[in-house]
């Protein structure tokens, strides 16, 4: 029970950094950022525009839970579908926080931080495109909502504009901190909790057979993201703790599946987009993520 | 009407309690049996980060009640803050002892071998099991190889005594498994906890130490192997200082005959187990 709760506390304490960064930049985006100003970036031409719309995290760093509306008021104004889906999974993989936090998580395994962004990248473009080829009309994959529900975000966070109604910016930014730290410590405490029981409890046998079976190891891991429901900024030190029993191809798909998709998100996803259309996402994501952590296994 | 807010009283209690517990880890040196020490600015600007939300939710301790309550998330940010507290109260030395059941041996370890995790991962049932199994295999290529490290590695190999001390531990242990021949017939002193293998000879141990990479959930045991004629006679887990030259000796596990480095104890101190076990990456 107590090496239990070392292992936990100290998956706690390495992250923490990046919880109250993570819930900051959250915040400043959220107050200063609107998707209006997302919306003029984003280049009208097609193929750049899939690479621009995987690169926006890098200036709007948005997490994964408020990423879905910005994505779905995006679509309503005439983004072409697949160019706003590779923005919505590519941003809470490729921006500043997230590889920060990946860059010290595995700060003498500097491969896996390229090989997070560089995956996450492709895998995000290459959904994007197989959604433009196989969704002709935007609109019919939206569900109809009330404007007060599509405002409302899981997490906490609010889109700009429709925020805590503070009386000066910086009230509005603390207070958004403190909401968005809440809601990021309680799924890293249930991360940390499931990942230091793991490593404690599971036997070796069992954990030997997962891992020794790459295949099954990949798809393991994107189970285990899926679960967890962990924020991307802080998800790495999470599989960190994976990294003696399992391969970096398997680590490398909990790192690139899990901000793309997991119960968290795929409950929002099924509040803003029609049915259909959220399985076809589903299928599209799981499928290119295993492709990710099989070819990952063979390269590194 | 502003009035006494319940909800905002609890977090407000909650968050100055993680200011004054990361206080606590900071101030007394406490943290680093939880991360790696080369994290500790970054856990300074969190504490002032949280420091500031403390004194920011003060300012609503008495404000409108919000229809919609958080209060089910206070409960595990709350249980996770008495965990910790709870540790606290445990020694170091009985926080090592319990987690070295799950760790592995591994003798030297390989930094910047972007091969090694693979490779560990298909052996790593193997090492749990058989400590030696990671064990540096020596053969006549290494004359061969020149010394990847530089500097005061030279001047540790130039000289006759190698001493290892919490600063130059893994450095040089990893110089140790990549070169082993720079370093036989050198004396090798060092200090660390008895740790044995289940298939060590009775006599055999490794002299080990528990290595941080980020935080205490990935360390693992860490060491040289040595022998002793009175080896047997020592209790698992207790701490020494040894002295003695590195030889090396042909090991046979699962019918793989692998030679590796030793020590040859000359003379070894008990120690009382110190506060901070750890060596960092």
């Amino acid at each position: 029970m107590k090496s239990f709760l070392i292992i936990f506390m100290s998956v706690i304490l390495e992250a923490m950094p990046f919880v109250l960064l993570g819930a900051v930049v959250s915040a400043g985006i959220q107050v200063f950022v609107s998707e209006s100003r997302i919306e003029k970036i984003l280049p009208k031409r097609r193929w750049i525009g899939f690479i621009v719309a995987a690169l926006l995290g890098l200036v709007f760093p948005v997490c994964e839970c408020a990423i879905i509306p910005i994505t779905r008021r995006l679509i309503k104004k005439g983004i072409p579908t697949g160019m706003a889906i590779t923005f919505m999974l590519a941003v809470p993989i490729v921006n500043p926080v997230v590889l920060l936090s990946t860059y010290y998580a595995f700060n003498d395994k500097l491969y896996m931080l390229l090989a997070r962004a560089g995956f996450g990248f492709l895998a995000a473009i290459t959904i994007g495109i197989l959604i433009a080829v196989s969704e002709e009309k935007s609109t019919y994959i939206l569900k109809e909502r009330r404007e007060q529900e599509e405002l409302l975000c899981d997490c906490g966070c609010q889109p700009s504009g429709s925020g805590y109604h503070s009386s000066s910016y910086l009230r509005s930014v603390l207070e958004h901190t403190n909401k968005e730290f809440i809601n990021i410590m309680q799924y890293l405490i249930l991360g940390a909790f499931l990942s230091s029981l793991f490593q404690t409890y599971v036997s070796q046998e069992v954990m030997g057979f997962i891992s020794g079976n790459s295949y099954l190891a990949v798809l393991f891991m994107m189970g285990i993201a899926f679960i967890l429901s962990i924020c991307s900024e802080v998800d790495a030190f999470i599989a960190r703790t994976f990294i003696a029993q399992f391969s970096s191809g398997s680590i490398l798909a909990f790192l690139v599946f899990g901000p793309m998709l997991d119960l968290k998100n795929t409950m929002m996803l099924i509040g803003h987009f029609k049915t259909k259309f959220v399985i076809k996402l589903i299928t599209y994501i799981t499928l290119v993520c295993a492709l990710v952590g099989f070819i990952a296994n063979l390269l590194i | 009407m502003k009035r006494f807010n319940k909800e905002e009283w609890i977090w407000f209690l909650l968050i100055a309690g993680w200011s004054l517990y990361l206080l606590y880890l900071l101030t007394t040196g406490e943290i680093i049996s939880f991360i790696n020490p080369k994290r500790i600015p970054l856990m300074w600007g969190t504490l002032l980060g949280i420091v500031i939300l403390t004194f920011y939710q003060s300012t609503k301790l008495f404000t409108i009640p919000s229809r919609r309550t958080q209060f089910s998330s206070y409960i595990p940010i709350g249980l996770v803050l008495m965990c910790g507290v709870f540790v606290l109260t445990t020694k170091e030395s009985d926080r090592l002892t319990m987690m070295q059941p799950q760790k592995a041996v591994v003798i030297g370890p390989k930094e910047g071998d972007s091969k090694t995790d693979s490779e560990s991962i298909k052996n790593n049932t193997a090492i749990k099991s058989e400590a030696l199994a990671n064990l540096p295999i020596s053969n006549d290529d290494d004359t061969s190889v020149p010394s990847l490290n530089t500097g005061e590695d030279v001047e540790v190999i130039a000289s006759n005594k190698v001493v290892l001390n919490s600063e130059n531990y893994t450095k040089i242990l990893t110089d140790i498994e990549q070169n082993p021949k720079d370093y036989i017939g050198k004396r090798i002193q060092l200090e660390g906890f008895v740790y044995r293998g289940p298939q060590f000879e009775p006599d055999d141990f490794v002299i080990a130490r528990m290595y941080m990479l980020c935080c205490a959930a990935d360390a693992q045991i860490t060491g040289l192997m040595a022998s002793w004629e009175r080896g047997s006679t020592l209790g698992e887990e207790q701490w020494l200082h040894v002295e003695g030259v590195l030889k090396t000796k042909e090991y046979e596990m699962d019918g793989q005959k692998s030679l590796i480095p030793i020590i040859e104890i000359e003379t070894a101190v008990k120690l009382p187990t110190p506060d901070n076990q750890y060596v960092y990456y």
